[in-house]
């Protein structure tokens, strides 16, 4: 199914510098380079790499919270280069560290974030109501976010991705501080989006998630894409665990 | 104009979210509870009720003075501090990642940081003026609503504070950014002596209309302390406020419109 749907993110030629943090220094640090890849519409696209690999700098190219130095995105078949125009409406996003406003309870806080998209109060409240039945928070509803246990906090950021009912979403790492319980709910949410037809793009280094969830996986490594392929190519020599030290080790 | 409606709608809703991280601020209520101890001492030349002790001044004219002076110092504690502190945790990234990838522009985020400081440091205003007003009212047979009309001056000030700890916030985003703003509300006083020193010197032309500029740019404290003191009916002081509220309400919407532009510009990462 995924193998004939089209493209909805096209990375061309996608660069990211920065300013070294060096004092007086000049020089710039090019945290990714000559990225090239695409997502297809309705899978899940793992994007593995070890630490400090690029992973967090390529999403937030993608998601217009940093302007690309080099390259293009494309998104839903339209190049966007300035964040400004970025279609902020159809995407979500978990980030990897989140400080939600923790002085809010779990609904108003999606209240809050579903306000910006300007939902209506009816919307709202059913978005609400199935986020909450999917993540399994209904009972925590009306907990303060700073009560909640690192695991439901990270739940939270799921929710807050997907309060604008978006077509692809970005994830950051998202099975950090989950337990294996929530881990597998987290999944099981994962697979009923993508049975709606959301696109995921999935970053972690946590392999037995990639694993079990992609369909297409990239291996990212000093800022470039070291391979790109189906799920099967990287499990041919073994494991993925194996293929992921193989190559990480042979690009060093 | 639906664009200027949904702006506004966006700016409320961060200032709303701001203004309750505000709250949470306990800092604020320390100090909000200093005031009212201070204020308190508005009563005592009541209870004295002698005025030889006073220099033979009016009751009401000294507690209108001990309010003055409570407001004028908290106001300005709570707007260096508690701005800075709810915008460190505001501001910081792992907060402000949850909202730029949704539609908003960063300067909105700015402008709603400004609305919700301004509406906190207007609630601590209200609650220390009410302060005053109330110890002025249970000892007069007088609803003195000059109170209100003088302490105004103050509510403008405060917000002036705010504005400039945002400024230098947008620009050095550490607590560096309060203390530029006290510096430049303790120049704000002294600009009449710092007329005055320098034009005794022979500068050259160019230099002394620059320095010029420089201090008719400052926030003029000492004239909108002047006003309040007038408004508050303590002294007859000679002033025009038209010109100085002017000022202090241009410069208040000129810093805001530049520290939005900056942090737009800035959280470009």
């Amino acid at each position: 199914m995924a193998e004939q749907s089209p493209a909805i993110i096209k990375v061309c030629g996608l660069g990211k510098e920065f300013r070294s943090s060096a004092l007086f220094s000049r020089a710039r640090v090019r945290a990714v380079w000559d990225l090239n890849f695409e997502v297809r519409r309705g899978e899940i696209f793992g994007f593995l790499g070890p630490n400090g690999a690029g992973k967090t700098t390529t999403l937030h190219l993608l998601t217009g919270i940093s302007k690309p130095s080099a390259g293009s995105i494309e998104l839903f078949g339209k190049a966007f280069r300035c964040p400004q125009t970025w279609p902020l409406e159809r995407i979500g996003f978990v980030p990897e560290n989140t400080l939600a406003s923790e002085y809010l309870t779990v609904t108003e806080i999606l209240t809050f974030f579903s306000r910006i998209y300007g939902l209506t109060d009816d919307v709202t409240i059913d978005r609400i109501q199935s986020l909450l039945e999917m993540t399994g928070l209904t009972q925590e509803r009306f907990v303060l976010v700073r009560k909640l246990s690192m695991g439901q906090r990270r739940l939270v950021d799921f929710m807050l991705a997907l309060v604008n009912d978006p077509d692809i979403i970005f994830l950051d790492e998202p099975t950090v501080y989950l337990d294996p319980l929530a881990v597998e709910r987290f999944r099981e949410a994962v697979l009923i989006l993508k049975n709606r037809g959301k696109t995921i793009f999935m970053s972690s280094h946590t392999l037995p998630l990639i694993e079990k969830l992609s369909d297409r996986i990239a291996l990212i490594s000093k800022g470039r894409v070291l391979k790109i392929g189906e799920r099967q190519d990287f499990l041919r020599q073994g494991s993925m665990e194996e293929e992921f030290l193989r190559l990480i080790k042979e690009d060093r | 104009m639906k664009i200027l409606f949904r702006s506004w709608f966006l700016i409320r809703l961060i200032g709303h979210d701001v203004y309750r991280g505000a709250l949470r601020e306990k800092m604020m209520y320390s100090f909000l509870l200093l005031s009212f101890l201070f204020i308190l001492l508005a009563n005592v030349p009541y209870v004295v009720n002698d005025p030889g002790v006073f220099e033979n001044q009016l009751p009401m004219a000294t507690a209108l003075q001990v309010g003055f002076v409570a407001i004028n110092i908290f106001i300005l504690l709570i707007a260096v501090f508690v701005s800075l502190s709810t915008m460190q945790n505001y501001l910081a990234f792992e907060r402000l990642e949850l909202l730029l990838f949704r539609p908003l522009r960063r300067w909105q985020i700015m402008a709603g940081v400004l609305l919700g400081l301004y509406k906190m440091i207007l609630i601590n205003w209200f609650l220390m003026t009410a302060g005053v007003w109330l110890v002025i009212v249970s000892h007069e047979p007088t609803l003195a609503f000059f109170v209100w009309k003088g302490f105004s001056v103050m509510a403008l000030l405060g917000l002036l504070y705010v504005s400039l700890v945002v400024f230098f916030y947008s620009l050095l985003p550490n607590v560096i950014a309060g203390v530029m703003a006290v510096f430049v509300v303790i120049a704000g006083f002294g600009v009449p002596s710092a007329g005055r020193a320098f034009a005794g010197l022979s500068w050259p032309q160019l230099l002394e209309q620059m320095i010029g500029l420089a201090l008719r740019l400052l926030p003029q404290i000492h004239a909108l302390l002047a006003i309040a003191l007038k408004e508050l009916l303590i002294f007859r002081i000679p002033i025009a406020p038209a010109g100085y509220l002017f000022h202090a309400a241009f410069l208040m919407i000129l810093l805001n419109i530049v520290a939005c532009l900056i942090f737009e510009r800035k959280s470009q990462f």
